[in-house]
């Protein structure tokens, strides 16, 4: 059979005679995994480590005012969360690649079509628009189009996917300051663990005790980018 | 309580000591001893002063403080015989005929200035709860009970400024959690326990310089009897050290760092002297990292003496005594001490709190990809179960001491230091827009060795890692490449001004 690679993996392969025999296309997928991870784990910790120099006062630079402050970390929140689904998304379809099986089934395909990820990409997204960034509520889905030891979705525990949940709350009410948004986020503040009485903007919140709920938060994405590569251990 | 408050500050002015019975004189007039009250001891002088200087600061609730405060609670008649004693240094003394009165200019309390501040906290205790309820003390009606009591005592205040709230609140911590004691200070009678009494023995400085030989003036005198009466004490080397050469320090060392942070940062001469909130500096802040440069000692000591203390004030102590000598090393140093303490605040201090955090991160990502396998809690981390412990077993892995990581940096950049057009000035030949970088690259080539070595297991102690010359090798490549990258020409400056203190 014959398999035609693509541009991710001739780069991949670039300045290489021969593709070493003990290299399966399973490694090659999962390297370019591996790097879907990596780039999306570097692009939050410059996010958090812009935002820390933001939220630092260094005295090296000019003191910024709170408000241009909040501003700019309600931005990056808002960026961050456009990073997780971003991610998400070529997540899936790379998780797919390494077994399209179950792919196949769900959209009645024939077992011997010849995908890669362009098709995968063209058969999840082109038919409706598709968000997969709570993960409980994909679950099904993910369930349905990933064959069982490649879904790393499953390696997201429980309180990581809680604070991706909150997080999107305060995108939420970012993106539309709608009062259902605001009263979705008080009820959240109102639980553990900020048991909040009143409602905050989502910069004050975001900047307290030196930006520790913005780093908690956005490096949650990070965290749980890390345990799902663990399925691939 | 209005007219015994009257009487503790007319007690306080009036630079003379009153004894409810005669005391004893000796025949050379060298010797004072007596006993005296609690309330003609409250406020005594024992700092910096003509007649001494005592170089310990009260320290709070430790484990002699509290004896002395559960002794004075519930043994109050019995003290005088519990305890040895207080001993003061006097200038210009006379004698009353009566042999009950001492009148004097200055004072020093050598010996008993833990015990004095005891006694003082527990009589503002007394008359701060005769009005309010002691377990609503907060520091804004503490300090405002003081303002309304004492505020037009300036001799007063001057002595409970170096009494901060922290420790007041300690003693009220003690008597909420003791019952016991609580009652005793309850039913306490403030008049009576200021009437109790304490041994005393009295240097009149004046009396016994008159027919020294050698000649020396009150102020060594009075100060050489603080420290030996400290000798035998647990008193730290830093306050020791800090108490002695204030005056040298001041005038030849941390000149120009006065001159250039006046009103903006005190120096801390003794641990705990600053305690009104304002921007403090120690003493071995300034000084460490001035060996870190290589100017007082050969190459291989600098790992040695950098974290250890004694080394340093010896360091110091023999620069101090070869002054005329040392005069160029010692203005060069003068110079550097604001030069390195700017890069410290500045750069530094902002700089590794953010690599913390950083690191914290990194490292808690790096135990849940199973990625330190190879080190000292591979197997901790293995046998967790949930998540929240790998923050736990990793936090305090990344945990730093500046006093660490500091000097190495310093060491590092020693040769950038150069000859400035400015007066008083010393150049750091990195551009100012190129600092943040190139101080953040260092630093975090530097933290990232120390937290890998921890992470590695340590051979011995944190504290050898932190001296030993393979530490002192850390940022070395990243160095070289910022040298080359921002085309840096070392200077040979240091070098030339180098002092060796054998």
């Amino acid at each position: 059979m014959l398999y035609t690679l693509s541009p991710e993996h001739q780069r991949m392969f670039e300045g290489r005679k021969s593709i070493k025999p003990d290299i399966t296309l399973t490694d090659m997928s999962k390297a370019t995994i591996l790097k879907n991870h990596k780039q999306f784990e570097n692009v939050i910790e410059k996010n958090i480590r812009y935002a820390q120099d933001i939220i630092a006062d260094l005295p090296y630079k000019e003191k910024m005012p709170p408000d241009e402050k909040k501003m700019l970390i309600e931005a990056l929140l808002l960026r961050a969360c456009a990073l997780w689904e971003n991610y998400i998304e070529k997540e899936i379809v790379l998780l797919i690649d390494l077994d399209p099986s179950n792919l196949l089934n769900e959209f009645d395909l024939p077992k011997n079509t010849d995908v890669n990820p362009k098709l995968i990409r063209a058969i999840i997204f082109s038919d409706h628009y598709r968000d997969f960034h709570d993960i409980d509520r994909s679950m099904s889905f993910f369930d349905r189009v990933i064959v069982d030891k490649n879904n790393a979705f499953k390696k997201i525990t429980k309180r990581r996917k809680e604070k991706i949940n909150f997080i999107y709350k305060l995108r939420n009410y970012l993106a539309h300051y709608s009062e259902f948004s605001k009263i979705n986020l008080l009820r959240a503040y109102k639980q553990e663990p900020y048991n909040y009485k009143r409602f905050l903007e989502p910069g004050s919140f975001l900047i307290k005790q030196k930006g520790k709920h913005f780093e908690d938060l956005v490096d949650n994405f990070k965290m749980s980018s890390i345990h799902m590569k663990t399925i691939f251990r | 309580m209005d007219n015994l408050i009257s009487e503790l500050k007319q007690i306080s002015n009036s630079k003379k000591l009153t004894f409810p019975e005669k005391f004893y004189f000796s025949t050379d007039r060298k010797t004072i001893m007596g006993e005296i009250t609690f309330k003609e001891i409250l406020f005594l002088d024992y700092r910096d002063t003509e007649a001494g200087s005592n170089p310990r600061e009260y320290n709070g609730l430790k484990k002699t403080n509290k004896v002395i405060l559960q002794s004075l609670l519930s043994h109050a008649e019995m003290f005088k015989f519990l305890h040895s004693g207080i001993i003061i240094s006097l200038t210009d003394v006379e004698i009353s005929d009566t042999k009950q009165v001492i009148k004097y200019s200055d004072c020093c309390l050598t010996n008993g200035n833990q015990t004095r501040f005891i006694v003082l906290i527990i009589t503002l205790l007394k008359l701060f709860s005769s009005n309010q309820n002691l377990s609503s003390i907060n520091s804004k009606n503490y300090n405002s009970f003081v303002k309304n009591t004492f505020g037009d005592s300036p001799k007063i205040l001057a002595i409970l400024h170096r009494v901060s709230f922290s420790k007041i609140s300690q003693v009220v911590a003690f008597l909420k959690d003791n019952t016991k004691y609580f009652n005793k200070f309850r039913d306490m009678e403030l008049n009576s326990f200021l009437n109790l009494k304490v041994r005393i023995q009295v240097n009149p400085i004046n009396f016994i310089i008159s027919d020294l030989e050698e000649k020396l003036d009150e102020y060594s005198v009075g100060t050489m009897i603080a420290e030996a009466n400290n000798d035998t004490q647990n008193v730290r080397t830093d306050d020791i050290f800090g108490n002695k050469y204030k005056m040298d320090l001041e005038t030849y060392l941390f000149n120009i760092f006065n001159k250039i942070n006046k009103d903006k940062v005190k120096i801390e001469y003794r641990f705990g002297e600053v305690s009104d909130g304002a921007d403090k500096v120690h003493i071995l802040t300034l000084l460490r990292p001035i060996i870190a440069t290589g100017i007082l000692t050969k190459e291989k000591k600098i790992f040695e003496y950098t974290n250890q203390r004694d080394p340093i004030y010896k360091t110091f102590e023999k620069l101090l005594r070869n002054k005329e000598k040392a005069d160029k090393t010692i203005k060069v140093i003068s110079q550097l001490i604001p030069s390195l303490y700017t890069i410290r605040k500045t750069y530094v201090a902002p700089e590794l709190d953010l690599q913390k955090k950083n690191f914290q991160r990194e490292y808690i990502g790096k135990a849940t990809a199973g990625e330190l396998s190879e080190t000292i809690v591979a197997k901790q981390i293995s046998s967790i179960k949930d998540e929240k412990e790998i923050e736990k077993i990793i936090k305090p892995h990344i945990n730093y001491n500046i006093e660490h990581i500091f000097p190495v940096l310093i060491y590092r950049v020693r040769k950038l230091f150069n000859k400035s057009g400015t007066p008083e000035k010393i150049d750091f030949i990195v551009s100012e827009d190129k600092l943040p970088d190139f101080f953040r690259a260092l630093i975090e080539a530097i933290y990232k060795k120390y937290i890998e070595t921890k992470l590695g297991g340590l051979r011995s102690s944190l504290t050898t890692f932190a001296r030993s010359k393979e530490f002192y090798e850390a940022g070395g490549e990243t160095y070289i490449a910022l040298k080359n990258a921002y085309h840096l020409k070392e200077s040979d400056f240091i070098e030339k001004n180098k002092y060796l203190i054998e």
